[in-house]
């Protein structure tokens, strides 16, 4: 079967000129160049990812229009696998290349052309047509996750409750008014404002904040003594941490990490301009942070103007839902004499904040807990089991690989069962 | 078809087989001698599970050695892997004893070699534990600078990296003889509970609880003793230590701790049997053996197995049995491999005589040890309780099994030799590369708790690793095709035609599995941890197979490519798949650990190197291919619907 060649030309003049037009967009030449290309975005993704962190390499590669892609990438894959020294000098310049967002979009194109061009709606042609109907819902998923997805945790130690999410990727500054005793009222500034340096200036904030140095990663290293550096804290159980900036941290790292963000802030006061010093903030100090899961207990830093005193914190961004969950017992299992997990499990109470609704699950590896678009999922635990982190995800587009793969699938089934039956059909080799 | 022709494929499959069952003979001890197959099926606990002694001994062996026996310069064997490790196993006397004697170190760098003022042994490379520890002290500075040099960030070099392999490799010999690594983490449970409900024992906590029957005066007696070595060691290097400051202090009370705990170990392992009659049973069937006294030996399994190991489930005893025996000894997939080779001997014969019998018995070889290779992946399954593929080593079994499951029904519907060689070289290579990669560790290792999911493992990766296999077979079929076109004259139309179509249906079987296995996985990620698509390096992989079999099935639809043209994309296809299966994780690898372990990267390397010479070679104009189009076939009967013999079964048809 030869799908390039057209069925005969109805006599319709203006389908005619359309197909002229469409037939370079809906050639199979322009499918396997795009094809091509996608290859070549994804590999240097990957290799890209021996530097930088996969959601980078995400956002440059594969959610973008396009990106720059340096040379060094090839040296960088010639360290593993052709002996090239590892501290070599990186090789100059980059070249421009189509990002995801481009390609993905010229191949819909090509898809979309190429079914108005060629369409006949034969049973021999049904196979591709649902194939490549399913391979456009896989795309528009991605494109859905892409631009919805949240990716957010929930860290609870045994017994407490909590109705926030931190979001992953996303930071805010959190000033903290403490002084009314049974709610806080906190402003929060979007990770946006503050990435580089400059001054941040609102009417709801109480003093004006001015941005000094931020670094997008922090290392941390702990002493036992009161070390020399310009960041350094103590914790109550006596020992000290100095903080320095660091890379981010990169994509195939097998033991990745998420990176913590810190950011150096002086805050003003808003009529006289005075300064009332500068605070170190950084997301080792927030309790709910990966590396930190409570077990570092930093003091607040505080900001005193007017008489009164507000916490200045570094934190994921948080949102709220309309749902508390309680923890009531996590489990962590070993292989014994190993220190291999067997089992993480968390036992929680689910409760809608009308009262409408309350169920106790419990969730474990591959056994996620869904509740409306959220599926909550066992992640990490705190040091000594004494609390848990769950993955939390919100997205509505969480259907559309399970339909766009099982329409793939049938696809393909019929379009290569096609083939198979006319191939069986045949005599074997020549004819004699 | 004379007699021999006729009988010739099972005279083939009658020998081989043969030698291979012969391989599964019960090794019978000489009169009088020890029946260490015994002492091979006695159950232990080992990386959280129980198995039988025969896995922990060719295990470890083979992580040290690089062999599953002890062999001498000569290359005779010495030892089995349970004889010596019974020589090591919780023996104190091992530092010093016969274990010392087995060259199992293996050292091939000219450079530790010379600072450990060792002989070369090219070929060999194997050095005993003595040989080593002669120069300790200079292996042990040694390693401290390299220690230092990755404490301070430097970079590291290759002797770095060997010199830490060497410890590491030590390391693992004295986990074996104290039965539990330095830090107490990773420790061997070799006693079987005694009561329902009951823990595995191992023999450190057993030792401590029999020396807590010391009277007081002698656990005195043993620290006082301890802290005077220990005291006696640093006054010697640093002199008087009543100014030691704080650190150094409780750094030499931790030491002392250290010491002492191995002294009263060392008290109680000779009060064992007040505490544990089953581990006095156990030391008592080691200790006989290490004696060699063959009757002790058997009395005393006898009694052990009778009497101690009432806790161990009857299904337990049995999978350990057959693991010992025809997994362990057996080796049924390292043997297969050798099976295989003949098989593409045989068919390779064929294409210059006696076309017909060759191929046939290659085909009913490539057919028997399919059977063997099946059986054992399926014990496997049972003995592991998992689907076929839980880690790297069990892919490259399943993929070899996958791919000679193809080939061969690609033969038996072609019968034009193509398929038999594809089976054998891909069968061979891929159990090989497994027979390596076994050499990491423990092939039926515990699962992490993500991982723990007979569902997914089942469904993803056993699809997204037949989409690798095919793959891989499509890329062996390119292989012959180009070859054959090039280099020799035998490429005529009709076999061009049959390698093009089953290149072709071999790539949208590809596609089909690679794409379902592909999703399935991201089905799998969102099921665990709410992320369809990740981008990892590892679904990059995957995924780039996919594109790449698409684009090949559009450039054929196009007509941009031919069957020439689908031959080299093909081989590029074998070069995307060894760049998901290992490539993408020794990215990671080689970015982290400076003293990594580079074989991989640099199989890849020449898989890579040697296949684009080859797509060169194929991109060669037509016009210089010694086969030319349109040419009648110059080996006699290539395909078979040309010779005067019909198919049997198979009526012609046009």
């Amino acid at each position: 079967m030869d799908i390039d060649s057209p069925p005969p030309s109805p006599p319709v003049d203006w389908r005619k000129t359309l197909r002229t037009y469409l037939k370079p967009v809906a050639s199979l030449q322009l499918t396997v160049v795009l094809f091509a290309m996608s290859m070549v975005l994804v590999f240097f993704g990957t290799v890209a990812m021996m530097s930088a962190g996969l959601w980078t390499v995400v956002d440059q590669y594969f959610r973008s229009a396009i990106v720059w892609i340096p040379f060094d990438l090839i040296r960088k894959f010639g360290t593993v696998f052709f002996d090239l020294p590892k501290d070599g000098t990186p090789w100059p310049y980059a070249f421009p290349f189509p990002g995801g967002w481009s390609i993905g979009a010229l191949m819909l194109i090509n898809l979309f052309a190429a079914h108005l061009v060629r369409f006949r709606l034969t049973w021999k042609r049904s196979g591709i047509i649902i194939l490549h109907a399913g391979m456009i819902l896989l795309m528009v998923g991605e494109l859905v996750t892409g631009l919805y997805a949240v990716e957010s945790t929930m860290s609870l130690k045994i017994g407490e409750k909590s109705d926030f999410l931190d979001v992953t990727r996303e930071f805010e500054i959190a000033i903290v008014d403490p002084s009314d005793k049974d709610t806080d009222t906190v402003t929060v500034v979007p990770m946006r404002f503050f990435q580089k340096p400059g001054i941040i200036q609102n009417p709801e904030l109480p003093f004006d904040l001015e941005v000094v140095a931020y670094w997008p990663n922090t290392a941390s290293e702990e002493f036992m003594t009161k070390p020399d550096g310009e960041f350094v804290f103590g914790i109550p159980q006596g020992r000290w941490y100095r903080f320095t900036e660091k890379p981010e941290g990169v994509g195939v790292d097998i033991d990745s990490r998420s990176d913590a963000p810190s950011v150096v802030v002086r805050a003003i006061d808003k009529e006289t301009g005075k300064d009332l010093g500068k605070h170190f903030l950084s997301l080792w100090f927030y309790p709910n942070f990966e590396r930190n899961k409570r077990f570092l207990a930093f003091a607040e830093r505080t900001v005193t103007v007017d008489g009164k005193t507000y916490w200045l914190m570094l934190r994921h961004k948080r949102v709220f839902r309309d749902y508390t969950l309680e923890l009531l017992n996590f489990e962590h299992g070993v292989y014994p004499g190993t220190s291999i997990p067997k089992d993480f499990a968390s036992t929680v109470i689910l409760r809608e904040k009308d009262g409408g609704y309350e169920r106790e699950a419990r969730i474990w590896m591959n056994n996620p807990l869904r509740h409306g678009d959220d599926s909550l999922y066992q992640h990490q635990f705190f040091p000594g089991d004494t609390g848990t982190v769950l993955q939390v995800v919100e997205n509505r587009g969480r259907l559309i690989p399970y339909i766009s793969c099982i329409m793939v699938t049938l696809g393909m089934l019929i379009h290569f069962g096609f083939r198979l039956l006319g191939f069986l059909d045949k005599p074997k080799g020549p004819k004699a | 078809m004379n007699t021999l022709e006729k009988y010739f494929p099972l005279i083939v499959v009658l020998v081989l087989g043969g030698w291979l069952f012969s391989k599964a003979a019960p090794q019978k001890p000489s009169p009088g001698g020890v029946d260490y197959a015994s002492i091979g099926r006695l159950p232990i606990l080992e990386g959280g599970r129980v198995m039988p002694f025969d896995t922990l001994a060719r295990t470890a062996l083979q992580s040290i050695s690089g062999l599953t026996e002890v062999k001498n310069e000569k290359g005779e064997v010495e030892a089995s892997a349970v004889e010596w490790l019974v020589q090591v196993f919780d023996n104190p006397d091992a530092f010093y004893g016969k274990a010392a004697e087995y060259k199992i170190f293996r050292i091939e760098h000219d450079q530790l070699l010379g600072a450990l003022e060792l002989p070369r042994r090219p070929g060999f490379y194997r050095y005993s534990f003595k040989e080593i520890m002669r120069n300790a002290q200079k292996l042990e500075e040694e390693f401290r600078k390299s220690q230092q040099k990755r404490e301070e960030k430097k970079p590291l070099d290759l002797y770095d990296a060997k010199l830490e392999e060497l410890f590491k490799k030590q390391e693992q010999f004295f986990r074996l003889v104290r039965t539990s690594d330095r830090d107490n983490e990773r420790i061997i449970r070799p006693i079987p509970p005694q009561e329902p409900g009951a823990d595995w024992q191992s023999f450190s906590s057993i030792d401590l609880r029999a020396a807590q029957s010391l009277t007081e005066k002698e656990s005195e007696e043993i620290y006082e003793k301890a802290r005077k070595e220990v005291l006696d060691k640093y006054t010697k290097q640093f002199g008087d230590l009543t100014n030691m400051p704080e650190p150094g202090r409780k750094m030499i009370e931790r030491e002392v701790e250290q010491k002492l705990r191995y002294e009263l170990m060392m008290e109680g392992r000779y009060r064992r049997e007040k505490v544990s009659p089953a581990a006095a049973a156990f030391t008592t069937i080691m200790s006989a053996a290490r004696r060699d006294k063959g009757e002790e030996v058997a009395t005393a399994v006898e009694d052990y197995t009778t009497n101690y190991l009432g806790q161990v489930s009857e299904e337990d005893r049995f999978k350990n049995r057959i693991e010992a025996k025809w997994l362990g000894q057996f080796a049924p997939f390292y043997h297969c491999a050798f099976l295989y080779l003949p098989q593409v001997i045989l068919a390779l014969t064929g294409w210059l005589v006696w076309m017909r019998p060759m191929n046939r018995a290659a085909l009913w070889l490539g057919v028997f040890t399919f059977a063997v290779h099946t059986i054992a992946l399926i014990v496997r399954m049972y003995v592991q309780g998992r689907p076929p593929v839980t880690n790297l080593y069990a892919s490259a079994v399943f993929i070899g099994w996958g791919a000679v499951g193809l080939a061969l029904l690609l033969e038996a519907y072609y019968k034009n030799g193509v398929g038999n060689i594809v089976a054998g070289t891909v069968g061979a290579a891929t159990l090989e590369l497994a027979h390596f990669l076994g050499g990491s560790g423990d092939t039926m290792a515990m699962l992490v708790a993500v991982l723990d999911t007979n569902f997914w493992l089942a469904t993803h990766v056993t699809t997204v690793t037949l989409g690798y296999t095919a793959t891989l077979v499509a890329g062996a079929i390119a292989l012959i095709y180009i070859i054959r076109g090039v280099f020799t004259t035998s490429l005529d139309d009709a076999t061009a035609k049959s390698l093009g179509q089953m290149m072709y249906g071999v790539i949208c079987f590809a596609t089909l599995l690679s794409f379902v296995g592909t999703v399935l996985g991201g089905i799998w990620a969102d099921y665990s941890w709410g992320r369809f698509w990740g981008w990892d390096p590892k679904e990059n992989g995957a995924v780039l197979i996919v594109i790449w079999n698409a684009l090949i099935l559009h450039a054929r639809w196009g007509g941009m490519v031919k069957v020439r043209g689908m031959a080299v994309l093909a081989l590029f296809g074998s070069m995307v798949t060894v760049w998901s299966w290992f490539g993408t994780n020794q990215l990671g690898i080689g970015l982290h650990a400076y003293g990594f372990d580079d074989r991989l990267a640099k199989g890849c390397r020449w898989f890579w190197l040697s296949h684009l010479a080859l797509m060169g070679v194929g991109l060669i104009p037509r016009q210089y291919w010694r086969s030319q189009p349109g040419q009648p076939a110059k080996i006699a009967a290539v395909n078979p619907v040309e010779t005067t013999e019909p198919v049997k079964g198979k009526a012609k048809k046009g």
